[in-house]
């Protein structure tokens, strides 16, 4: 590079590194003001409305927590695969192959009614884990690439929910939309007063994350994750199988979208649609999630929170100002870009040179 | 030709890196045509850095260049190749998967259509009038390591280099290749060139230089033409070395001998498949005993890697037998790749190749104390020099991660011990070190030494193995009268 | 009988594999010089929603291409300033970039859905071609002109990449940045250009969509076809020639995706595509010779600095 020079800096603070990423934040939010100008809506106008109804409020704050829920349970799980360096960009699909089960569960399995939550949940679990197992087998036996393999399987299980819900599953039909039947009372999850969070689903998410914690920090599992993600020559010299690490990896991962499944269809919206309207991109915006809190499993707690306010946000601008709900992925897009960006200030040194001579 | 004016001249460069490592210190030298000129260095003393800024690949913060005494810039690659400074590096700039006619014809400003059919014809002509012998359509990657420096060579001299860099050339060759470049470098002198020539080899630079120019710590400590250097005197090339160091540098090792009957490795032919399912290792049989070095010795690519991998239990055999009395530690020649992980912590990696050990564990998870003392006691012991066993494995020299990853293998006490390459790229002092580490522990075990360093091998071993092409040829005691066979029987004569 | 119904096939999958074989000759170009861009979903529909607004505007579909193929041209120029400047992790960058796109061309494009366009390409055969006997009825007959552009720019990207000079230059970068470099090869430059190649290729591509594929706008309409280019860019170990082949078989399997939906449900049916994604290197992993073969370029994805510290 002729005019820039930049060098590496050896040891990047923490505290430059969580400004830099307030600073993209607000970044983000600044161009998104254009949009809206676009629109011929005043952006401070919007932004006055976003912060009344969402950090404004008890609602608003609610709504925040349960936005989120999905998102912790879906990044935590891809934080412990991005460690591991495997690219799970399925987790939409997870997410959705958990609802399958869950749905099923909940309408087809016959269990007696005090044992549906659990079963729900359990086979939420397995739904997701074994839809992510399906990658990770392609990757451990033919070599192909997780990317492709992860998001292909996106769009498979997206067609398949829609082919349970206008085939085998339809229930009855209001409106031309299809959906399942709704769900018997059993397998409602409770949520916190009048709000729409389903506090078993959140609990869940905060021992994920915990567990995901403990894991890493002081597991033989953790510890192959570690070296597995950061080079594989050492994992082998290290005697640490690939293959039954992210085995492992993926299981969890593919779990817990699993689980976030089944805490959508079973606490939200009590029975199996369309899967646009069962995740709202969950799956995709989980990777930033993920992303953002850098390998640190509390950290996803706050970034979730952070995509859950942007989510809420995203319904405020649908409501208020009749913007679409696509305005979610053009302000993720663009975080995740300063994001990016800033990560090369923080990490190295950029400073304009004259050349000599 | 102008015998007065050097070729090109360097003065007072100084080039500092960021972190304040002055790599150049006020460098001031001058090439002359028709000269083989040696810059002589331990690692890290600055030569590659200098020669990077005399390739444009790096800026110099201060000083100037001249060529033929008018003054020059060297800001780019382009434009030093512009001004015939082309260097050939210590590892080749060349891409395996293509053949040699897109490599040397890369960048040349050839024309558009068909590139390749007029540079056959160049790079024929070429290599007969230097006697190199080079084929166009051949694919590097089926190159043998003396041809792809043959290639490197044409791809220089057909850029028309009149100042030609070649940075540390033997490191890779057999005796018999290092005698051909050696003329090559000859016939390019004779035709007014000037060959620079980078190494820490004393015994090269006496055969072939004329001219010696020595850097340590990024300074010059002596610029001699070597005719002034008497070959005869005893310790003239020991004189050379203190210059280079700084420091009285013993080039021999005391060596007290283990004895022993404990056999801890016996291996029967032994036949292994690489990546690509070729028969690189073809039926060898040797065995180690406790309390010796066995040192095996042989140009990079003859199966070595192989056998290494498949004793340290990390390739599968084709046949044959290997019998080991107990645990192996296996020190690898990648250290940073292989050895270490870069990203985790000192501590961290401490425990690499024993985590799984219980002592290190409270049940399900791990007892942090314990792995925190037990790193600390090695770095102490081992003086693995670092602010905190906490910071990250990157932030080590590469004498300090070798000591730990020494430190690491060596307290596991295993009746085998593996050690690939274990001073590669590393200064003198961290050589003496690893050496008598090494030595030391056949009180515990039997060594397996795989260099491709000659003067290592005979320094350590007991006894040496020769491999080439798979097969393994061994040598006991005394080795002295032996070293012109050794030399051969690693080309396969 | 049935002989003219896998003519037919054949003959549809040309149109429905054209934008498949756009993006991959693009994204092919792209990583042959070391760029991974994971961004082409996005571009595909940048390219698909500028190309259908200005077909619309105008009513002349040539500038709908253009101008679609420029948008995709410009979104890449930001993934490559990113992973070849700054050298962020280029699987991050590409995957911003498809959700920005979508998400932008969500919000912006909501007003236009369901408006069909009444300008598109019409289809034409060539003359004398079309008269040989399976090849004409098949490659000449009743194709649109992106198609035959399509083949052209396959055999020119093929000839531009192995016969000439530039070609050479493309391929060391990708492979060893820093020996080009150190010959004198601004790489920056030679990485910029061919991830220019591939936004404006598919930005082109997913304009098709909008303009011949299905004549309308709705959102999301490339429905992970810049994901099957990027599968599809592997599959043809980064040769144009093949990716034809490729592209072509993916196009009768969406165009059979559509004719078999009488008889199979048409949720399975939309599978198949991204189905075949998956199989199709297992099938390509059992054969041996091709295995060895399936190497991308030796720098794919890593950023390249001139000066290590």
């Amino acid at each position: 590079m002729g005019w820039l020079r930049i060098e590496k800096r050896t040891n990047p603070s923490a505290k430059a590194v969580f400004g830099v990423s307030i600073l993209s934040i607000f970044l983000a939010f600044f161009v998104i003001g254009f949009i809206f100008l676009g629109y011929g809506i005043n952006p401070f106008k919007v932004y006055l409305e976003l912060f009344i109804e969402t950090v404004g409020n008890i609602y608003g704050i609610t709504q925040i927590i349960w936005q989120s829920i999905p998102l912790l349970l879906c990044g935590v799980g891809l934080l412990l695969a991005f460690k591991a360096s495997f690219w799970n960009i399925g987790a939409e699909g997870q997410l959705l192959m958990g609802a399958v089960a869950a749905t099923w569960a909940a309408l087809f399995s016959g269990l007696p009614d005090f044992l549906l939550i659990p079963a729900v949940f359990i086979c939420g679990f397995i739904g997701g884990a074994v839809w992510g197992l399906l990658s990770t087998f392609l990757r451990a036996r033919f070599r192909i690439n997780e990317v492709i393999t992860t998001l292909m399987m996106n769009y498979i299980a997206m067609n398949i929910v829609l082919y349970l819900i206008h085939g085998p599953w339809k229930g009855e039909e209001m409106r031309g939309f299809a959906y399942t039947n709704q769900f018997p009372k059993a397998a409602w999850l409770p949520t916190i007063g009048i709000s729409d969070i389903h506090w078993p689903t959140l609990l869940i998410g905060l021992a994920a994350v915990a567990f995901v914690y403990l894991i890493i920090s002081r597991t033989r599992l953790g510890y192959e994750v570690k070296v597995v993600g950061q080079s594989p020559k050492a994992a082998r010299y290290a005697g640490i199988s690939y293959f039954k690490t992210i085995f492992l990896v993926m299981i969890i991962s593919g779990g817990f979208a699993g689980l976030a499944g089944a805490g959508e269809v079973c606490g939200v919206h009590h029975m199996l649609r369309h899967p646009d309207q069962v995740s709202l991109g969950y799956g995709y915006t989980g990777i930033i999630v993920a992303w953002l809190a850098r390998g640190n499993p509390p950290a996803a707690i706050l970034t979730s929170l952070l995509f859950g306010a942007i989510y809420a946000a995203g319904d405020v601008l649908q409501l208020s100002f009749g913007l679409p709900f696509q305005i979610v992925n053009v302000f993720t897009g663009l975080i995740l870009f300063f994001l990016i960006s800033s990560d090369t200030l923080v990490k190295y040194r950029i400073s304009i040179q004259r050349r000599e001579g | 030709m102008n015998r007065n004016v050097p070729l090109i001249s360097v003065r007072g460069v100084t080039k500092t890196f960021s972190g304040g490592l002055r790599a150049n210190d006020g460098i001031d030298i001058d090439i002359r045509g028709g000269e083989i000129h040696a810059i002589l260095g331990e690692n890290g003393a600055g030569k590659t850095t200098l020669m990077n800024i005399l390739s444009g690949i790096y800026h110099a913060d201060s000083g100037e260049f001249l060529l033929r005494g008018s003054p020059i810039h060297i800001r780019s690659p382009k434009e030093s190749i512009g001004h015939g400074i082309v260097m050939v590096h210590q590892h080749f700039r060349l891409i395996p998967p293509h053949t040699v006619a897109e490599n040397i014809v890369l960048g040349l400003g050839t024309s558009f259509f068909s590139p390749l059919k007029g540079i056959e014809r160049l790079i024929r002509d070429f290599s007969e009038r230097y006697n190199l012998e080079v084929n166009p359509r051949a694919r590097i990657c089926d190159l043998s390591v003396g041809e792809q420096q043959r290639v490197e060579i044409v791809k220089a001299l057909i850029r028309g280099a009149t100042i030609l860099i070649l940075d540390e050339p033997t490191s890779v060759l057999t005796p018999q290749e290092i005698r051909e470049l050696f003329d090559i470098l000859k016939t390019m002198k004779k035709e007014g060139k000037a060959v620079i020539f980078i190494t820490h080899k004393l015994e090269e630079v006496l055969q072939v230089a004329d001219h010696i120019t020595i850097l340590r710590k990024g300074r010059v400590t002596a610029s001699i033409p070597a005719s002034s250097v008497d070959r005869e005197k005893r310790g003239a090339k020991e004189e050379l070395a203190k210059k280079m160091v700084g420091r009285e540098v013993i080039l021999t090792v005391k060596k007290p001998p283990v004895p022993s009957e404990d056999v801890v490795l016996e291996v029967s032919d032994l036949r292994i498949l690489d990546d690509r399912g070729r028969q690189t290792v073809k039926g060898i049989s040797f065995d180690v005993r406790k309390g010796e070095v066995f040192g095996i010795v042989g140009v990079a690519g003859n199966g070595q890697g192989q056998l290494v991998e498949a004793l340290a239990g990390l390739r599968p055999l084709l046949g044959g037998t290997v019998n080991i009395r107990g645990d192996v530690g296996y020190i690898p020649e990648d250290r940073m790749g292989m050895g270490s992980v870069q990203g985790l912590t000192i501590a961290e990696n401490s425990i690499l190749t024993q985590y799984r050990n219980s002592c290190f564990a409270h049940g399900f998870l791990f007892d942090l104390p314990s792995i925190r003392d037990y790193a600390g006691a090695l770095m102490t012991k081992f003086s693995v020099i670092a602010p905190s066993m906490h910071v990250p494995a990157k932030q080590l020299s590469g004498g300090n991660l070798q000591r730990l990853i020494l430190a690491r293998e060596l307290s596991r006490n295993t009746k085998l011990l593996i050690a690939e390459q274990p001073t590669h790229g590393l200064d003198v002092g961290s050589i003496e070190y690893v050496w008598r580490f090494l030595l030391e522990q056949r009180k515990n075990a039997g060594i397996l030494l795989v260099s491709g360093d000659l003067g290592e091998v005979f320094a350590l071993s007991d006894r040496i193995g020769v491999i080439f092409q798979g097969k393994l040829t061994i040598f006991e005691q005394p080795f002295v009268e032996k070293e012109e066979e050794i030399g051969l029987r690693m080309t396969g004569l | 009988m049935w002989q003219l119904w896998v003519v037919e096939t054949l003959r549809r999958a040309l149109a429905y594999g054209t934008p498949l074989l756009l993006g991959t000759l693009g994204e092919i170009y792209t990583e042959r010089s070391g760029i991974l861009n994971l961004g082409v979903e996005g571009m595909m529909i940048l390219g698909a929603f500028v190309g259908f607004i200005t077909t619309f505007v105008t009513k002349n579909p040539w500038l709908g291409f253009l101008f679609g193929a420029l948008v995709g041209g410009a979104a890449s120029l930001i993934h490559g300033f990113l992973s070849i400047n700054l050298r962020v992790t280029q699987v991050v960058s590409g995957l911003a970039l498809t959700l920005f796109g979508l998400g932008l061309t969500g919000v912006l494009g909501r007003g236009w859905e369901g408006q069909p366009l009444k300008v598109s390409l019409s289809e034409f055969s060539v003359p004398f071609l079309n008269r040989i006997p399976i090849l004409g009825d098949i490659v000449f007959t009743e194709q649109n002109m992106l198609v035959y552009i399509g083949l052209g720019l396959a055999l020119l990207l093929w000839w531009l990449l192995f016969k000439t000079s530039w070609g050479i230059t493309v391929r060391s970068v990708g492979e060893d940045p820093a020996t080009a470099d150190a010959l004198g090869i601004n790489v920056s430059l030679v990485r910029y250009g061919c991830t220019f190649i591939g936004g404006f290729l598919a930005g082109l591509g997913g304009a098709y969509l909008s303009i011949v594929y299905r004549p309308s706008w709705t959102q999301g309409m490339t429905a992970g076809m810049g994901w099957i280019v990027i599968a599809l860019t592997i599959f043809s170990l980064w040769h144009p020639l093949i990716a034809v082949g490729g592209a072509y078989i993916f196009g009768s399997l969406f165009y059979l995706s559509f004719r078999l939906q009488p008889w199979v449900s048409p949720e399975l049916l939309t599978i198949m595509p991204y189905l075949f994604t998956i199989l199709a290197p297992i099938l390509l992993n059992a054969n041996r010779k091709l295995r060895r073969r399936m190497g991308a370029p030796g720098a794919l994805g890593l950023p390249y600095s001139r000066e290590e510290e």
